[in-house]
């Protein structure tokens, strides 16, 4: 028996026209793996718990492959998954009002965590603290700088395509993602992991770094 | 003096001094970045700051148990999505057998007792006219009597108010007593009729 053909759909049109006009689920598929990790931060990040973001992403594939057919590619296929996964996390929490209610400590309650094979039980253990850490701290920010900030450090998006998905100006990002790298910068070089982050810097910066300009 | 050799201004500056310190900027927007900040050292400083504590940050991965906790996702998305996808042929089913048993219900409820007499046997003005001579209200038996007239297709006749009728009716036992009380009636009026 010949082993399944792998689908490397290169683009993103290539990717819709084989939904449409091919073998929808191959491509279905690759439309996951593709947008799954996107999906499922941008909805963690609205949700905060794993198990609200996995449902939520789950939601947002269903219903993209629903519409998918009538897609007009006016935006980006990404652009699109964006604004369907804020829809899908807000209306869970206007069903939920689970966040309005927590204190941020809780906002980003400690989950297991899938076990990293190369890693420690013990450095399993700090990193998890650690990401609480972070979470917690991106969940200070307001929320323009905490969005632009994830999709342009992490998500690595260009200005234009984030501007398209929270509708604002690109100078207002630029102004936005530089806020959100100085407080978050300030933020772990003045908290509780300042030792770890000022121990890396070049000695001249560490010195100064307690009356740091940041 | 050339676009590229002009130096940034200081709120230029701050808006590129992320994407510079991170490597995000096309090559010669960075050039034009490095030669920007020999004027503004305190910017200099921070972004070589920012590149430090950023790469530390990278370091402790503080995403990456978001990459393993939905790295399953399409496994679960495809399998409900094939659920569905199952479910779908259904639904015409699911939709249409509520109505199917609606309408069974409407038809059984709303249809009449009894099938009616061929309407085509009958002239179609001859009803109305004869309705239109019934008087408004009539006893029983002078009802039937005058059924029976317009049965037989005997001109009704005009009787006096309060006139008594020539039979008395029988009482109803048996079970050919209507055929009876009619053929009664209609001896009375000299009609000859038969019994079926």
């Amino acid at each position: 028996m010949p082993a399944p053909q792998a689908l490397s759909l290169a683009s993103d049109e290539e990717l819709i026209e084989e939904f449409r006009n091919g073998d929808r689920e191959r491509a279905a598929a690759q439309f996951v793996r593709r947008y799954q990790r996107f999906v499922y931060s941008v909805a963690y990040r609205y949700l905060g718990r794993h198990e609200d973001a996995q449902d939520a992403a789950q939601e947002v594939f269903l219903r993209a492959f629903e519409h998918l057919h009538r897609f007009q590619q006016r935006s980006t296929l990404r652009t699109w998954l964006y604004r369907i996964t804020v829809r899908v996390a807000l209306s869970m929490l206007r069903q939920r009002r689970r966040l309005q209610w927590m204190p941020l400590s809780q906002a980003f309650p400690e989950e297991e965590e899938p076990v990293a094979q190369t890693l420690t039980p013990e450095q399993v253990h700090e990193r998890q603290e650690f990401e609480q850490y972070f979470l917690r701290l991106l969940s200070t920010l307001p929320e323009k700088q905490r969005e632009t900030f994830v999709l342009r450090y992490f998500e690595g998006l260009s200005y234009e395509e984030i501007s398209q998905m929270l509708g604002t100006s690109i100078g207002g990002l630029k102004a936005n993602y530089f806020l959100a790298v100085r407080k978050i910068a300030a933020a772990l070089l003045n908290g509780p992991y300042a030792e770890e982050f000022r121990r890396r810097l070049p000695q001249h910066r560490s010195n100064g770094a307690e009356r740091t300009d940041i | 003096m050339e676009q590229s050799e002009r130096t940034y201004s200081r709120a230029e500056l701050e808006q590129l001094l992320a994407d510079y310190a991170f490597g995000q900027l096309p090559p010669e927007e960075a050039q034009r970045v490095e030669r920007s900040l020999k004027l503004y050292p305190d910017l200099a400083a921070e972004a070589e700051l920012l590149r430090h504590v950023f790469a530390r940050l990278d370091e402790l991965e503080p995403m990456r148990s978001l990459e393993q906790r939905s790295r399953n996702l399409s496994v679960h998305v495809l399998q409900r999505w094939q659920r569905e996808g199952a479910r779908q042929h259904w639904r015409w089913v699911r939709l249409l057998l509520p109505a199917a048993g609606l309408g069974l219900l409407l038809w059984l409820g709303l249809r009449p007792p009894h099938p009616e007499p061929p309407l085509h046997h009958l002239p179609p003005s001859e009803p109305v006219q004869q309705a239109e001579l019934l008087p408004e209200t009539l006893p029983f038996s002078e009802g039937l009597l005058t059924f029976a007239q317009w049965s037989a297709g005997i001109p009704p006749v005009a009787r006096p108010p309060g006139t008594a009728l020539p039979v008395t009716l029988p009482a109803a036992s048996a079970a050919d007593s209507l055929w009876q009380t009619l053929l009664l009636e209609l001896e009375a009026l000299n009609v000859e009729a038969a019994a079926p």
